[in-house]
């Protein structure tokens, strides 16, 4: 057996929280009134680890919706004091769609001038994910990686598999297995543990029906077909929201912003989350703007996921999790799009 | 660098657009600090003569004697500021510009012979120039030191030009359009105001106008497709910002 891994029952799932608490913060998916929401879970609180997406990625624990990166002082010089992020995180229940969008944002946020805000929240959180049971029409994880509901090997510090009554848990870092040394919440697993998990992974895949069709011939089809009147269709439906954008787990995009208090002299330096489709996006000193068009942004999200992406990070910016299409108010989907333009099948 | 001298009117308004400066409490001396109050009758009795460097107009603009005034503070300020939705759109004032104004005064007034107005309430651009707009209502506090700070250090504002959804999906509300088919203007209305409406579960009203690059025909459309007959979507539409280009699109669109 290559695999480390123990079996936890799922009576005991909230004592497992209880303890993690001692020294971590930990979020996990909540219900609310209609959506899943990542939460911090408090004593009380019940976390679900069987749905099928939260409505904003768990990306907000890394990259949050609005930080404060610096809070200054103007007097004879400038006083900065740089946000530290020192607490330890614990994000469970993140699927696997999610978690290799957070790879996605490893790359993003790493590379030859690493971002000090991600990393201090990076390097300081542990991922707990979940393999999917319950894919909706949405999904469509498979086209992107054939591991589509489950993780393999990487991505992960433990990753939790639904067998039942109990979640087997497979570990996949140092600091995933530290979070096992608690008495009396574990159990060895078997073989028939991982039969059962494999198993179980083969069931939800054939669940997952919705598909892009030849993802390595992509971005030269996308490339080809820049002009198809199937564009200009799906712009007159877009409200320019940016809806897709901000529950999209790769998107990353930010505004800097300083705000300043009416003493003129304190203030604090603030990111927040941006979207290409909005209408400021691209708009530059003196009021130039590159993408006014409505069309060109709606473009340019499904350009970038999907073409460009690859050109500039050897991967693709879509995990397949569902949410741009779920979220749409406009009822536009990328996939369709994409269909249509094939001649695959002509959305009524 | 004298501190600039600062003007705040009032027009066919509820006064609590002005309100929001008094309501910087325990920033205010800071702010007085910066700035020179000359005339703000809400804050205080006490007026001095024009010029003054900036002017706050609160109000939409509805009868005669409303535009000499308007058009005399122009001449007065240096800088004119729209602020809030009466001044910027003409608000829920302009409910009269849909009806004949005859039946209207009669509705109201005991002696509509007493009264001297225009058939319909405006925006004060109708009438004058306007150099910056603060939308809201009423305007957002945080978005009015935004303003006023930024102004004074001479840089450009952050006052986000696109739609509400943006605050709403940052504050993770749920969608009230998509999961309670709720008649949201959200998605057609400028943001800035931290999605409030939504995010109490009240579908927003469109009051801050039509976001820059609005989209109400799209709009439209979806509303239809929820069940919505025409003549409501059209009501939502003229509630807060009929008489703007985008939000008149919207309820053109509707028969």
């Amino acid at each position: 057996m290559e695999r480390e891994a123990v079996i936890l029952k799922k009576s005991k799932v909230n004592d497992w929280v209880n303890v993690m608490r001692e020294d971590h913060t930990v979020y996990g998916p909540v219900k609310y009134k209609y959506d899943y929401h990542f939460k911090e879970l408090e004593p009380g609180m019940e976390v679900t680890l069987e749905y099928t997406r939260s409505m904003i990625p768990p990306k907000k624990f890394l990259h949050p919706q609005e930080e404060n990166l610096i809070t200054y002082r103007r007097n004879d010089g400038m006083e900065t004091t740089p946000t530290k992020f020192e607490q330890k995180q614990v994000i469970l229940g993140v699927h696997p769609c999610d978690a290799r969008a957070i790879e996605v944002y490893d790359e993003i946020f790493g590379g030859d001038l690493p971002d000090v805000y991600y990393w201090n929240r990076r390097n300081n959180t542990i991922i707990i994910a979940v393999t999917c049971t319950v894919p909706d029409e949405n999904c469509f994880c498979m086209s992107l990686d054939e591991s589509g509901p489950t993780l393999e090997k990487k991505g992960y510090d433990l990753l939790l598999t639904d067998i039942g009554d109990s979640y087997l848990v497979e570990v996949g870092s140092m600091e995933g297995s530290l979070l096992l040394q608690f008495e009396g919440l574990f159990e060895k697993a078997t073989e028939e543990h991982m039969h059962a998990k494999d198993k179980s992974v083969e069931v939800t895949k054939m669940k997952v029906q919705r598909k892009i069709p030849d993802v390595p011939g992509l971005h030269d089809f996308l490339e080809h077909n820049y002009e198809n009147e199937v564009w200009a269709k799906e712009t007159k439906k877009c409200l320019s929201c940016g809806t897709c954008t901000l529950v999209c787990p790769t998107c990353f995009c930010y505004h800097v912003e300083d705000f300043n208090r009416f003493n003129l002299e304190d203030g604090n330096r603030v990111r927040i989350w941006d979207s290409c489709q909005l209408i400021d996006f691209a708009e530059v000193a003196m009021g130039e703007n590159f993408r006014k068009d409505r069309e060109a942004r709606l473009k340019w999200r499904i350009y970038h996921k999907l073409a460009y992406w690859q050109e500039q990070f050897g991967t693709l910016g879509c995990t397949g999790c569902g949410r741009c299409i779920q979220y749409c108010p406009a009822d536009i989907d990328m996939t369709e799009i994409l269909a249509e333009i094939r001649g695959d099948k002509v959305h009524a | 660098m004298d501190k600039p001298r600062i003007a705040v009117y009032k027009f066919s308004s509820c006064a609590g657009c002005q309100l929001q400066f008094i309501n910087f409490e325990s920033e205010l001396l800071d702010m007085l600090g910066q700035i020179h109050i000359s005339y703000f009758k809400e804050a205080t009795s006490l007026v001095e003569d024009p010029p003054y460097d900036i002017g706050f107009i609160e109000g939409s603009v509805t009868c005669p004697h409303e535009e000499k005034k308007i058009k005399q503070a122009r001449e007065d300020c240096k800088v004119l500021v729209a602020m809030g939705a009466c001044a910027c759109e003409g608000c829920i004032n302009t409910l009269k510009n849909y009806r004949p104004i005859e039946e209207q005064v009669k509705r109201v007034y005991e002696h509509p012979e007493y009264i001297d107005t225009f058939d319909k309430a405006y925006g004060i651009d109708h009438f004058v120039d306007v150099d910056a707009y603060i939308h809201g209502c009423p305007v957002d506090r945080d978005e009015l030191r935004e303003f006023v700070v930024a102004t004074l250090m001479a840089k450009k504002p952050f006052l986000r030009p696109h739609a509400v959804c943006v605050e709403c999906k940052l504050n993770e509300n749920e969608c009230l359009l998509l999961r309670e088919n709720g008649l949201c203007l959200g998605s057609v209305t400028r943001g800035g105001c931290g999605a409030v409406c939504p995010s109490w579960g009240r579908p927003c009203f469109g009051c801050r106008g039509p976001n820059v690059d609005a989209n109400p025909e799209a709009l439209v459309e979806i509303f239809r497709k929820k069940g919505y007959p025409d003549d409501e979507i059209r009501r939502r539409f003229q509630y807060f910002s009929g008489e703007t280009p985008a939000f008149r699109k919207g309820a053109e669109a509707c028969v």
